[in-house]
């Protein structure tokens, strides 16, 4: 197959699986095997985390010929790659897994309840509704640490649905979300009421770093091409730096230093140098000393 | 199958402005134009007839590739244009609604239900049914208008929005022979997939699968592939099926694909198709829905003289024979205004006048011809040509058609008749029923019929027998005085008004 004959054109934030499931509602197909099949030949699993832009890799010849997509665009603005490639040097960083993101900021795991469900915020999931005739499945609130829709500040709700679910199965947002009843998790809800202002935090420099991560762009000044050298191959060509200059992998590995990476842990190194301090306390500490994460970007940038 | 690059064009209408779907069609033009366009004639030269008797016999041929478009086919276009443009009016892709009726659907299916209660109702989706003896011309009409129109259109961007849809603007099959909603689900299946590539009929076609699956994956298709319109010719097949229930299902099941998707629905046969769509008036309405379209036999007047003399150009004779009247007349005779008969019969003529060596026919050369050669239609078309009715059973296909039956179907069912009207009556069971239950009145049964004899004259629509047993009730105790030879009833068990004897259960009909 050369391309597909209806493949969704991809709406902001939406995660890759979500288009996925979309494609599989507009293609009429009878079984999600079916559809898999089409997106990834004889592959019978979608290879992915709801997160990673693992299946790119394994995708057919459509996502070249389909018009408007190609992997580079599709991986930096749909998966939740920009975010966690901005963390770290670590050359095993792997996304193909839920667990990916462990690596991420200690304080942001300790503070987090992580979690192993696909996650929705209800006022965004009824604005796409309204807006857009489907809901869909966005990549923020699937990243720990955002537990607060800081647009609409209500907590982040889970479904039933596992991540581990979800690599053979197509589970369209819109269809979860009117069929099944969301997950219920009261202590979860506990934890973000009590810390509602420090998890509010936390979903502002994480919804920050995503977009800074994905625009290259700061202060309305493209900064990436002076200073984020190393995030421009990927940008511009992508394929081109996997094979000819190995900066990055499919899998989203890497094997040189990232500039954002180490201001980040500048941010982060006097937090967890003191690693007694309860997390919370942790983080206050450094928008004490430091301001959030934006202004201490921006001051060093 | 034909695809090709999507060019937008403006729509003035308010209702199609904005609408991708739409404005991808090719502009509508001026009815002048539209002859030019669907006219079909081959290409054809004097020299053509120096050739060799051989090449000359084979393009003899070229006759059966005219087509010369008249003022009913005008109208087959004016028509199809409407449905397929108010088709779409509700279905623009942008619309929010649009996407979550898709949305909808694939929940119903994955539930296993149905579709119709999840989705809206399309006011101004119509269709028609185009009825008309075999020959006159009418799926080739259609596919000459519907070839006007890209079959498949794929959608890149429109107006600089990513836009990646597929639309499939018509498709053209036959109704199954057996007349099944299953046949007809399979055919569907099957055009898309040699359209799009796709693979439906393995999936949902296979033996094991449910009508209901194959019913709402091609409601889904029709939905998802922005499907402009359904053409289903030789829809009087419905007619064999052994099931009686097969036509109305099958109808039904169009109704709601122009009810509920939005699809319109052109329904192509002959007379035979009356029987059932003329059932129904919801069969009926929908099949008159963009106006009647009911095609007779030509009539020996200007429109045939036009059509005689467009086909009359391609003469490969060596001498040129001139169209005359009686040339006209003849013609007709024999093809008795079917343009098929005519066109194969003038084909025929040439034929043989090329290769015995005459090079030039007559009036009465129409006449030998189409005796000697085409004698399995030679009893029909001499029916056809005395105006006498024609042996319904025998020649179901060519049974002209009477207008007015259909559109007083379609009047009785908006304005049913008074109850006075002289409607036939024959219900013996009903008949009988009554007659029960004067029996249970101590009535004895020669009056207990002549009385619902009586009543079933006096009101020949009542259907009910609780309603005419009580009424023939009635009539029995207004008339007990005048019947003086009537005999005493041989055991009076029950007295009083009929109803409140019936409430007291007494009686059970």
């Amino acid at each position: 197959m050369s391309s597909l004959t209806c493949f969704p054109s991809p709406l902001p934030d939406e995660s890759l699986y979500s288009i996925f499931c979309r494609y599989h509602v507009r293609s009429c197909n009878d079984r999600d095997s079916t559809t898999i099949s089409q997106l990834f030949g004889q592959c019978r699993s979608l290879q992915t985390s709801i997160l990673s832009p693992r299946p790119l890799k394994y995708a057919r010849e459509w996502i070249n010929t389909t018009p408007g997509f190609n992997r580079s665009s599709l991986m930096l603005d749909h998966t939740a790659y920009p975010f966690f490639r901005s963390f770290t040097s670590n050359p095993n960083l792997n996304f193909s897994s839920y667990g990916a993101d462990m690596f991420f900021l200690a304080l942001y795991k300790n503070c987090s309840v992580p979690s192993k469900r696909l996650r929705y915020c209800p006022k965004c999931a009824q604005a796409q509704w309204e807006t857009f005739g489907t809901s869909y499945w966005q990549i923020l609130p699937q990243i720990n640490g955002y537990e607060i829709c800081p647009v609409h500040l209500v907590p982040i709700r889970e479904t039933n649905i596992l991540h581990t679910d979800i690599m053979h199965r197509l589970f369209p947002a819109s269809h979860v979300l009117t069929e099944n009843k969301p997950y219920k998790n009261p202590a979860r809800f506990d934890r973000i009421n009590a810390h509602w202002n420090d998890f509010l935090q936390m979903a502002q420099d994480i919804e920050y770093i995503f977009r800074l991560s994905a625009s290259g762009f700061l202060l309305g000044v493209k900064i990436r091409r002076v200073l984020l050298y190393n995030l421009l191959p990927v940008r511009s060509g992508w394929e081109y730096a996997l094979r000819k200059d190995p900066i990055i992998d499919y899998c989203g590995n890497t094997d040189q230093a990232d500039f954002l990476a180490s201001l980040y842990y500048d941010y982060y190194k006097l937090a967890t140098q003191i690693p007694f301090l309860p997390a919370f306390l942790q983080l206050r500490i450094c928008r004490l000393l430091f301001g959030d994460i934006r202004r201490f970007v921006m001051r060093k940038v | 199958m034909s695809c090709s690059a999507v060019q937008y064009h403006p729509e003035t209408i308010p209702a199609f402005k904005g609408n991708p779907i739409i404005e991808c069609l090719p502009p509508r033009v001026e009815m002048s134009e539209i002859i030019k366009e669907l006219a079909d004639r081959p290409d054809y030269s004097e020299e053509d007839r120096t050739g060799s008797p051989e090449d000359r016999g084979m393009l003899v041929q070229n006759l059966l590739r005219l087509y010369q478009p008249c003022e009913k086919d005008i109208d087959i276009y004016n028509k199809v244009e409407r449905c397929i443009r108010w088709g779409y009016a509700d279905r623009n892709p942008f619309s929010p609604q649009f996407v979550q009726q898709r949305q909808l659907e694939f929940a119903a299916q994955n539930r296993g239900e149905g579709f119709v209660q999840y989705t809206q109702t399309y006011h101004t989706t119509n269709g028609f049914a185009l009825l008309g003896i075999s020959g006159l011309g009418k799926s080739t009409t259609l596919r000459h208008v519907l070839g006007r129109y890209p079959q498949v259109i794929r959608h890149k961007r429109y107006h600089d929005i990513p836009f990646n849809e597929t639309q499939i603007t018509w498709i053209h099959m036959d109704c199954p022979e057996d007349g099944s909603l299953k046949g007809l689900c399979a055919g569907f299946l099957e055009q898309v997939d040699n359209l799009l590539g796709t693979d439906y009929f393995f999936q949902y076609a296979e033996k094991k699968a449910t009508l209901n699956k194959m019913r709402i994956a091609m409601a889904r298709i029709a939905r998802n592939y922005h499907l402009g319109v359904i053409v289903i010719d030789e829809i009087q097949n419905l007619c064999v099926a052994k099931d009686q229930s097969i036509p109305i299902k099958t109808l039904n099941f169009l109704v709601t694909l122009v009810n509920s998707i939005g699809v319109p629905v052109i329904l192509v046969g002959t007379p035979r198709a009356l029987a059932f769509l003329q059932k129904e008036f919801q069969q009926a309405k929908r099949a008159c829905g963009q106006g009647d379209a009911l095609w007779e036999h030509m009539q020996n007047d200007s429109v045939w003289r036009m059509f005689v003399t467009a086909i009359w150009k391609y003469q490969y004779t060596k001498h040129r024979v001139e169209l005359t009247d009686k040339m006209v007349d003849a013609l007709f005779e024999e093809a008795v205004g079917i343009p098929f008969l005519a066109v194969n019969i003038y084909k025929l003529v040439q034929e043989y006048a090329i290769y015995s060596g005459e090079e030039t026919f007559t009036p009465q050369s129409f006449h030998t011809i189409a005796s000697q050669k085409m004698k399995l239609t030679l009893e029909m078309r001499r029916s056809l040509l005395s105006g006498k009715d024609i042996n319904l059973q025998q020649y179901l296909d060519l049974t002209p058609f009477r207008a007015d039956d259909f559109k007083q179907t379609i009047t009785q069912q908006i304005n049913p008749p008074e109850p006075d009207a002289p409607v036939p009556v024959s219900k013996p069971d009903l008949r009988e029923m009554a007659v029960q239950a004067l029996l249970a009145f101590g009535l004895d049964r020669p009056r207990a019929m002549n009385h619902v004899n009586r009543t079933l004259a006096r009101f020949p629509g009542c259907s009910h027998s609780s309603v005419l047993a009580r009424e023939a009730y009635d009539d029995f105790l207004q008339n007990q005085g005048t019947e003086t030879n009537a005999p005493v009833p041989a055991k009076k068990v029950l007295t009083g008004n009929y109803t409140d004897i019936l409430s007291s259960g007494f009686i059970g009909i």
